[in-house]
């Protein structure tokens, strides 16, 4: 805890996520927002339970997501199989390598980082670690903001699958590998959102 | 009527720090603990907003009624419009995967765009019926599920991809999706939550 900065939940006091005015906490947890009704919490319910169960989720579909192909190519006289990684390779060697490395960014570095980071704010939260809290919570701040980014190859997937339907010269279709990795990025966000980054403070605090 | 400038209290949503700022002066504020931005600049009111949001429905019209991208091969054609990139995967078996496409980029931008219309409108007329408070959440729940600027990008990659195997034209509806970012993103500074709530509800504290 910084010197002079106060908690305002140890005040009693909670921002509505509704509507943003001050709410007096009834107990300790909850409260009615006295402008919109809506109930509020001073932290999010169950957060890191909730986090870290949606993170383990996504760490086991994180290997099929990676290993099986998302998309299947068919041309007059070949046919074959991408996976994420290999979808990465295919743009850097056909020379869009500013595409190929915004493609690796977006599929393979954050989705890990992204796994990595949930787990090190989880764990360090639970410990009730003191270690570096303000990089924690711009850590914290940079996954949730990046994270929907993962998205791009799902949307590129689309894109390709609704563009190539010429059933006589070239045909593509989506491999079982796009819906794990579908399911590791929005697994991966729910995570994100499913955890409160004021537990940090607290739990060093207290 | 004479003005108070009372300091106000101010909470950081990430660490939750309680802070003391001045009403209006000091915009924008970050949090000295952990560097969030606690509260943002305030800029030009509800008008500004719906004007903005109201373009950007207008916009995004023409985002679902033209294809984004075409392609052409050996006399063959096909284009690609926003439902159809849904629809194509729910065709392949896909169902799941299309339905996560269509909620991010047909269902949740047009929610947020008819809610934020609503709500600013109820707001501008100081009403505030039920179901003013349910759009509200409802906003606030489904922002970050509208993903139309990545799936923008994707349509780039696309571009590249199929580049080498066949002729790309981009349509109509590629130029209007990049015209609605801009537009949406000028119209989300626009709309600021504490604007929406002051004008709807009789203040409770602070001066009146």
């Amino acid at each position: 805890m910084g010197p002079g900065v106060i908690s305002a939940c140890a005040y009693g006091i909670c921002a509505c996520d509704t509507c943003g005015s001050h709410c007096r906490l009834r107990t300790r947890r909850v409260g009615a927002c006295p402008t919109c009704g809506a109930t509020v919490y001073a932290r999010k319910p169950r957060s890191l339970v909730r986090a870290a169960a949606l993170l383990i989720a996504a760490v086991i579909l994180y290997l099929p997501a990676n290993l099986l192909p998302i998309m299947h190519t068919a041309t007059a006289g070949s046919a074959e199989d991408d996976t994420i990684m290999s979808g990465v390779v295919a743009l850097w060697s056909g020379g869009s390598w500013p595409l190929a490395v915004l493609v690796f960014c977006a599929s393979i570095v954050v989705p890990t980082l992204k796994l990595v980071a949930l787990a090190l704010l989880i764990v360090t939260t639970h410990r009730r670690a003191h270690w570096r809290l303000r990089e924690r919570t711009e850590l914290y701040r940079l996954i949730e903001w990046i994270g929907r980014w993962s998205m791009l190859d799902v949307y590129v997937l689309a894109l390709l699958v609704a563009l190539v339907q010429l059933d006589a010269v070239a045909t593509i279709e989506p491999g079982p590998g796009a819906g794990a990795f579908a399911a590791v990025v929005v697994l991966t966000v729910l995570s994100a959102r499913a955890f409160d980054p004021r537990l940090m403070w607290d739990r060093a605090g207290s | 009527m004479t003005v108070v400038t009372a300091p106000v209290l101010l909470i950081c949503g990430d660490c939750d720090a309680l802070l003391r700022g001045a009403p209006s002066t000091l915009l924008p504020l970050r949090c000295p603990r952990c560097n969030d931005v606690v509260r943002e600049r305030s800029s030009g009111g509800l008008d500004r907003a719906l004007a903005l949001y109201f373009t950007a429905i207008v916009f995004f019209a023409v985002v679902n009624a033209f294809p984004i991208l075409s392609l052409g091969l050996l006399g063959e054609s096909s284009d690609a419009t926003l439902f159809g990139a849904a629809q194509a995967l729910n065709a392949r078996h896909m169902s799941l995967v299309a339905l996560l496409v269509g909620t991010t980029t047909i269902l949740v931008p047009w929610t947020e765009l008819i809610a934020s219309v609503m709500i600013l409108v109820l707001a501008r007329r100081r009403e505030r019926p039920r179901v003013y408070l349910r759009l509200l959440r409802i906003r606030s729940t489904i922002q970050p599920w509208n993903m139309l600027e990545i799936f923008a990008l994707g349509s780039l990659v696309a571009i590249v991809k199929l580049g080498s195997l066949a002729r790309i034209l981009v349509g109509t509806g590629f130029w209007a999706l990049w015209g609605f970012l801009i537009v949406s993103a000028i119209a989300a500074r626009a709309y600021r939550r504490e604007d929406v709530w002051n004008s709807a509800v009789p203040r409770l504290w602070g001066p009146a």
